[in-house]
């Protein structure tokens, strides 16, 4: 997973928005104004890119997987996927003034 | 805050992924099942575009940055380390520095604009932006009896002076985007009402926009919010000072009808022959740099050279 987290970059959406505007959904490419492909949005392009090549076959992610896999867990797996994941200056000194509880909505 | 609890420092706004990346991923340990991001990605990057004007936010800015120095990188004048010690193909985040938020990076906000910005606008449009464009002239100098301050076209850098600023100016890249203008021009227009007529209880010198590009100036104390962001954000640098500035005399003919003391210019006539030229010429304004600065210069030359995996430019804090 790390590899697809990219370093902070200066934002400058003046270019977003003009790539947006090029864009060809149809090919999923953004386009020059000549009609040339300036590069392609898809799986390929990226991996290409971050020189990333599978080695296994890889699962398609999708948000409903997740959610029906993080509802099985248990809270201890929980609290030990959080420990492992949160960096110690950022636990709690204190009592949280909510309780998790408040946020596990259906 | 989720990423940061998280140990990621990235400026991409928080999304599923980073859940998928708590639920999933064991630190030091293999995952049984191995998901397919790039697919996920690339279907959230074209959802974004179909409906960019609705969403008005857009996540996945470093992609397109990477995939447009990966795949046009002939057009960039950067210096790319593409190549590993072994002869592969490195990955694109360790190609150059030049748009990433590093500390102690070579690369300024101005080269960022100069150097990639500027490039990937000409790719994506059918003429090459003006360094200064039209609209932007237009707001400086409406007609011969309507203007209120000049451009200075540099060889590697873009001054605007409003008349009757008492700020030093910023030197803006050579290209000058609309954002960076806008905000040049909120800072010297306040600065110059505040100056000479606000104080006063005057009307305003000159119409005044409030509404510039991306930004709305709603008070007049902005300017100082704007300062901070253009010297300590942006870390751009400064011109030299040049006051009074009012070459045409329109802030004294201002003051003198409001019965104020007059303002005189004050003439450097070897720099004010080259005011909104069309574009620079050779043997015109040439920057001055003292010794230090091209000291400075020479080592960051020599740093955007070197060997990028040694810098550790990615940012990835794991815990």
């Amino acid at each position: 997973m790390p590899i697809y987290y990219l370093p902070s970059v200066n934002v400058f959406p003046d270019l977003i928005h003009q790539c947006c505007a090029n864009y060809d959904p149809s090919q999923r490419a953004v386009m020059s104004p000549s009609g040339n492909v300036l590069f392609y949005i898809t799986p390929q392009s990226i991996n290409e890119m971050l020189q990333f090549k599978p080695t296994q076959p890889l699962v398609p992610l999708s948000m409903k997987q997740l959610l029906d896999q993080a509802s099985k867990l248990s809270s201890a797996e929980i609290s030990r996927i959080a420990k492992m994941f949160m960096s110690p200056e950022c636990y709690s000194r204190y009592t949280l003034p909510y309780h998790h509880a408040w946020f596990d909505e259906p | 805050m989720i990423s940061y609890i998280v140990g990621f420092k990235t400026s991409e706004i928080v999304d599923e992924t980073i859940f998928a990346l708590i639920s999933m991923f064991s630190l030091g340990q293999p995952t049984a099942v191995k998901h397919d991001y790039a697919t996920y990605i690339a279907n959230k990057i074209h959802e974004q575009f179909m409906n960019l004007d609705r969403q008005r936010v857009f996540k996945y800015t470093a992609y397109i940055y990477h995939l447009l120095l990966y795949y046009q990188s002939d057009s960039f004048p950067v210096f790319l380390k593409k190549l590993d010690a072994m002869g592969e193909r490195k990955s694109v985040i360790f190609w150059t520095l030049v748009f990433y938020l590093v500390q102690e990076s070579p690369y300024s906000y101005y080269d960022f604009i100069d150097l990639f910005i500027y490039p990937a606008t000409c790719l994506l449009s059918t003429t090459p932006p003006a360094r200064l464009s039209y609209d932007m002239q237009k707001i400086l100098q409406l007609s011969k009896n309507y203007k209120i301050g000049d451009w200075y076209f540099f060889q590697h850098h873009t001054v605007i002076r409003i008349y009757g600023c008492e700020l030093c100016c910023y030197r803006l890249p050579r290209y000058v985007p609309m954002r960076l203008f806008a905000l040049e021009y909120f800072r010297q227009f306040i600065n110059s009402d505040l100056t000479y007529f606000h104080s006063t209880k005057k009307k305003a010198q000159l119409k005044f926009k409030d509404q510039l590009g991306p930004f709305v100036m709603n008070k007049k104390e902005g300017w100082q919010d704007i300062d901070h962001i253009l010297s300590e954000k942006l870390k751009l640098k400064r011109s030299f000072w040049w006051v009074p500035y009012d070459p045409f005399g329109f802030i004294n003919a201002r003051k003198i009808k409001y019965r104020l003391s007059a303002y005189d210019h004050c003439k450097i006539p070897e720099i004010e022959q080259f005011s909104n030229q069309d574009d620079w010429v050779e043997g015109t304004l040439v920057e001055q740099f003292i010794k230090e600065e091209k000291m400075e210069q020479t080592m960051k030359n020599l740093e955007k050279t070197l060997d990028l995996d040694s810098f550790g430019q990615v940012s990835l804090k794991l815990p």
